[in-house]
């Protein structure tokens, strides 16, 4: 049995628990699906901790994957604590106060998807783990609330993700032509024979750009990045918050593993066109973003745009790519220093929102400005713990977001890239201006209502966890680091792990007369 | 079991490029939501007979078994937007994109 894909596991029979519970007659009954969530995912974790990262050739899970799995099952419980209650009885958007289960249940889906997307070895297996993590998003986008708005963003979403996943499978399709299969170590190997000789062929350099142009809707960077404030809007808030982490952190696992296949060997001749790519992808993502969230008053729609921002800083890391001699922060690592912003990004986003649907407003969250003002002289520890975290989204030293910053400036700077890394900086404090927009509304502003919060232990629960983490993880980053570290050692596939068995991919069709011509062929230097 | 030529490939290719580029073609200018989802199927169907003309090209099954794959993943998203487009339709009484498009900004 695969013993590396126990969370996997683990979190698909939770869901159809949850699933199966979630029909229950009695809403009480109908309420357990929340603790078999939790449960689930604490179980997921326990056993991501301990399927250990084996030096032998059997079990092949890569630093990533066990990184990915742990990381996925640790968001996932602060999700699943953000949605607690959902749909919300006094959310006047609400047709119907009944809970439903179904929503944890698509969570729970969407969650393996992402904790399986480190361990594929095969580009099947990686479409489908990209899928597994985006259609349940569809659904819970479309119905988390009974609200016009819900449902025009679900049909936004739902339209443009398939036509990303219409172009990424065209890349998908490019790349197999070029290799002559789906296996990535096969892959790998024709990259490496190919970067050899004559430089990568054009059907595998469009195969790359079509597999980057396609993922960043996943992400929302820039081609594909204009439904995310809208879908951010209309979207009930715990989904947004679901949003802003899982599909993203799958599209950049997905361009990792991607371009890992290459061996990020990608100086010369046409390949050229995919670093090149990147770049100007990053510089645009995180400009756009940042200038427009400045229009917004929305805080929904700007928390949209800071998102496509921090999709550029760490679009910005993958430029710089790996150091293959090193791999460690602190000799500027570009997927080390990736993978540790996805993390940190992922805990200040959630606190954010945990804090955002704790003050209500007027719908399921608080999303004017004017919903906040003043919050902080009646509810002190949530104005804290919304400060911090978005103090950590500006970047200010002692939080987490500090040194995701740092870390992505010294792997640009490192690599040569010192334009970028100059470009990030002068996005980070144009950023600054928006956040703390948001924290002078909370601190200075008089009050304008009444506030209404809601009394959810799960939410201040997530909140405050989010904003601990922000805080310990700027200062006691060593866990972090080492862990982000070690993801990004060893990450290109190896023969000895996953070797396909000699002539496992032709012997079904081989007939002996075409055995010895197909010999004579080498697979990427025909094309 | 015949080699296939590099300009029989390209031919497919060519095929495979086209109905992409019809598809996109499509989801840009169609209004209809239907329609809209149709182009993408299209646009999936290019990329399948890149990947069969591929697999015949290099005589494995890998190819072959990432269509079926692809195939009903199609369907799964085909019953999603079925279903996604009759709760619009109560909505509003018209299958129109544009009358969706409330949020602004």
């Amino acid at each position: 049995m695969a013993i590396e894909l126990i969370p996997e596991i683990i979190l698909l029979i939770t869901a159809v628990a949850a699933l199966l519970l979630g029909l229950a007659a009695r809403d009480s009954v109908r309420r357990l699906v929340q603790w078999v969530s939790l449960i689930g995912l604490a179980a997921a974790l326990a056993a991501g901790l301990g399927v250990g990262v084996p030096a032998d050739a059997m079990g092949h899970i890569s630093p990533l994957a066990k990184y990915m799995t742990l990381l996925t099952c640790a968001s996932g419980i602060l999700l699943v604590l953000n949605a607690w209650g959902m749909p919300f009885g006094n959310d006047p958007a609400q047709c119907d106060s009944h809970f439903r289960g179904e929503t944890f249940a698509m969570m729970l889906v969407s969650l393996a998807g992402l904790s399986m997307m480190a361990k594929v070895d095969n580009l099947i297996w990686l479409f489908l783990a990209l899928e597994l993590v985006s259609i349940p998003t569809y659904v819970l986008v479309a119905a988390g609330r009974g609200q016009i708005a819900s449902q025009e963003a679900g049909v936004k979403y739902f339209f443009l993700g398939a036509l990303s996943v219409a172009i990424f499978l065209f890349g998908f399709s490019y790349l197999y032509g070029f290799a002559g299969s789906t296996n990535f170590v096969a892959i790998h190997r024709a990259f490496l024979v190919a970067q050899g000789t004559s430089g990568l062929p054009f059907v595998a350099v469009i195969g790359l750009l079509m597999v980057i142009l396609g993922v960043s809707y996943k992400i929302a960077a820039v081609p594909l990045h204009y439904y995310a404030p809208d879908v951010y809007q209309g979207a009930a808030t715990p989904v947004t918050s679901f949003l802003s982490f899982v599909p993203k952190a799958a599209g950049f696992v997905a361009i990792i593993v991607v371009l890992n296949l290459t061996g990020w060997n990608l100086s010369r001749g046409a390949a050229n066109a995919v670093p090149a790519l990147l770049a100007v992808m990053a510089v645009l993502t995180m400009t756009i973003g940042n200038v427009f969230a400045l229009l917004q008053r929305n805080i929904k729609r700007m928390l949209a745009y800071s998102s496509v921002a921090h999709s550029g800083y760490i679009l910005a890391a993958l430029v710089a790519g790996p150091d293959l001699i090193h791999t460690h922060v602190i000799t500027g690592d570009g997927i080390t220093a990736a993978v540790f912003y996805l993390a940190a990004y992922g805990i200040m986003t959630i606190g954010v929102f945990a804090v955002l649907t704790y003050l209500q407003g007027k719908t399921d969250a608080a999303e004017d400005l004017d919903d906040i003002a003043g919050i902080a002289s009646e509810h002190r520890l949530a104005a804290a713990c919304m400060a911090i975290c978005l103090f950590s989204l500006i970047g200010m030293p002692g939080t987490v977001g500090f040194l995701g910053k740092l870390f992505i400036v010294q792997a640009d700077f490192v690599s040569g890239h010192e334009v970028l890394a100059v470009i990030v900086v002068i996005n980070a404090a144009i950023a600054a201006a928006y956040y703390l927009r948001i924290v002078a509304a909370m601190y200075i502003r008089e009050s304008w209502t009444p506030f209404v919060v809601r009394k959810s232990p799960a939410l201040q629960f997530a909140g405050a966890i989010c904003a601990a983490l922000v805080i310990f993880f700027g200062i006691a980053p060593t866990l972090l680091i080492n862990r982000s570290g070690d993801s990004a050692s060893n990450i290109l596939p190896t023969a000895s792990a996953q070797m396909p068995k000699p002539a496992a991919h032709s012997a079904v069709v081989i007939t002996p007369k075409s055995a010895p011509k197909l010999m004579a062929r080498t697979r990427a230097a025909t094309m | 079991m015949e080699l296939m030529t590099n300009a029989a490939l390209y031919q497919y290719l060519a095929l495979g490029a086209v109905l992409f580029t019809i598809g996109l073609v499509g989801f840009m200018s169609r209004r209809n939501m239907i329609m809209i989802f149709l182009s993408t199927e299209i646009m999936f169907q290019g990329v399948a007979i890149n990947l069969i003309a591929f697999a015949r090209y290099h005589l494995n099954a890998d190819g072959q078994s990432f269509v079926i794959f692809l195939l009903s993943v199609a369907a799964a998203e085909a019953s999603l937007a079925l279903a996604l487009v009759v709760l619009l339709y109560r909505r509003r009484q018209t299958l129109n994109i544009d009358a969706w498009s409330e949020m602004q900004g």
